[in-house]
């Protein structure tokens, strides 16, 4: 469904240039779900970035669903691939009703029976008409996301890529956020790409794992083996130990 | 002995609505332990650890029969006592050191800073004093760091400059409001470590208000938890596991897990009899 070959990507300004990736090699199959784990600064979110076309100049391929994205337009690419983003507030228009957040995307591809579309994509996420006129600061962090996922789905993507979903969350609505993206996923046969520093969600949600350091993939793991602590590389081993003496 | 004790501490906040009540009836005493107060955002928690210091904005109402630190009264306190025991007595650790910290001023300067308002010393001094703290939070390089600016160091080490600017004038007690939910997971644990040694070796008294269940658990010794701005059960940090109010269980097994995954994680049904 995705594949990266080689993927490079640098950030350079006149005195200096920073290497923010460093030849990643990743295969995604239709219908998984993959992780992305590491420290801030690791590069996981540049990753989503890149396939997302947030980043331009990298090196290297992507292809999804065998075409390589390089050379699709931003419009074709969003058919095929939608994100979600870590802080739902920050990214959701604070000044548009719900309706006109869901609206927007609707719009912009031209399509028709926008009204009964919005509704549906707001039962699909659990919530109901009753939200259409509010404004983002009238609703819970919880409901938010549901929005920001609301408009993910509702063009229909095969692949959603979601940065730390849930890290601006409670536990408690974490995990009905959780629960709510496998029900999706399960539903409509979705491709998820996810970024979290979180192990246990990570094991939660996906079924294979890349463990990524200073802009490298060093280890790619299944949820099993992550589980029995069968993994090689130190630092994954860190990382779950952290992971481990924290339950 | 108690260092700190409150009765029935009421907090309720002026808005366009009406009169909002955040903390209801919030009675606890500290002594000399790590306490934790735990629970959702808006829950409270935060809002108990400003009554304290009285920081919370001119918009609330608080009140209660008793907040008596050692022999002071706080809640009878004037501005100028209670800055007296801000920072010198009682001083609080901020989430974020990004927007915590003065960025036009160098950290080792903020942290002499919170020596020299307290403390008849020089200059001089007060900087060979904060150069030691820094090397007590393990920084590598004191004499460098000192002359750095906030956006010059990472998340980390602003956090431990944080806590060696609170540390500093030895205070009886600090409020920790979530001082590590920034962090890393890598970074969090060095940061607790040096808390946790700090506290101990200097007699501290440690409030730590966390939405993090699993990370009290191992951290503090015992654990108020909140909800709705009331204190449902207060427990032994060990014992969290055997928790019996459904709130703090239903928190609990939200947690997703690493030995134990389950296919659907079971979601917290809130019960309006909790508040009662």
């Amino acid at each position: 469904m995705i594949s990266i070959d080689s993927l490079s990507f640098k950030i350079s300004s006149l005195t200096k240039s920073k290497r923010i990736l460093s030849n990643i090699n990743l295969n995604i199959e239709r219908g998984e779900a993959f992780g992305l784990v590491g420290e801030s600064g690791s590069g996981k979110t540049s990753i989503l970035k890149c396939l997302a076309g947030q980043f331009q100049g990298w090196e290297g391929t992507i292809h999804v669903q065998g075409k390589s994205i390089a050379k699709a337009s931003l419009k074709e690419r969003s058919n095929t691939m939608q994100m979600v983003f870590q802080d739902p507030y920050g990214a959701l228009h604070p000044r548009h009703t719900i309706r006109k957040i869901l609206n927007e995307p609707l719009v912009i591809k031209g399509l028709q029976n926008k009204e009964e579309r919005i509704v549906e994509a707001l039962e699909q996420v659990g919530l109901d008409e009753t939200f259409l006129s509010r404004y983002p600061h009238q609703i819970s962090g919880g409901q938010r996301q549901r929005v920001a996922i609301a408009r993910a789905i509702i063009l229909d993507p095969d692949i959603i890529l979601l940065d730390e979903p849930t890290s601006a969350l409670d536990v408690s609505v974490q995990a009905e956020i959780l629960n709510l993206l496998a029900n999706l996923r399960a539903r409509h046969n979705l491709t998820y790409l996810m970024v979290s520093h979180d192990l246990g969600v990570i094991a939660h949600l996906c079924d294979r794992v890349a463990v990524m350091k200073a802009g490298e993939v060093v280890e790619v793991v299944t949820r099993e083996e992550l589980m029995e602590g069968n993994i090689a590389h130190p630092y994954t081993q860190t990382l779950l130990q952290h992971a481990f003496s924290r339950e | 002995m108690d260092v700190l004790t409150v009765e029935k501490l009421n907090v309720s906040f002026r808005t366009d609505e009406g009169l909002k009540h955040a903390v209801r009836d919030v009675s606890f005493t500290l002594k000399n332990e790590k306490l934790a107060i735990v629970g959702e955002s808006g829950s409270g928690k935060s809002t108990v650890g400003k009554a304290i210091l009285k920081l919370n904005p001119s918009s609330s109402i608080v009140t209660a029969d008793k907040l008596q630190f050692k022999d002071c009264n706080i809640l009878t306190c004037n501005d100028r006592q209670i800055r007296s025991i801000r920072g010198q007595h009682i001083s609080m650790i901020m989430q974020d050191p990004k927007f915590s910290l003065n960025p036009v001023m160098t950290v080792g300067d903020q942290i002499s800073e919170a020596l020299r308002v307290h403390q008849k010393i020089t200059r001089h001094e007060a900087k060979k004093a904060a150069i030691k703290m820094l090397h007590e939070v393990s920084i590598s390089d004191p004499e460098y760091v000192y002359g750095q600016y906030p956006h010059e160091i990472s998340g980390g080490m602003g956090q431990r400059v944080m806590i060696a600017m609170m540390v500093i004038p030895e205070p009886d007690i600090i409020i920790a409001d979530e001082p590590t939910s920034a962090l890393d997971v890598s970074v969090q644990q060095d940061v607790l470590n040096i808390l946790n040694e700090l506290v101990e070796r200097k007699n501290i008294s440690l409030i730590f208000v966390s939405h993090d269940l699993n990370l009290v658990k191992k951290f503090c010794d015992r654990v108020l938890v909140m909800y709705g701005g009331k204190v449902v059960e207060s427990i032994k940090a060990n014992a969290l596991s055997n928790a019996t109010h459904p709130y703090t269980r239903g928190l609990m097994e939200s947690l997703p897990s690493l030995k134990h995954r389950r296919d659907v994680l079971p979601v917290l049904s809130r019960d309006q009899q909790w508040l009662a």
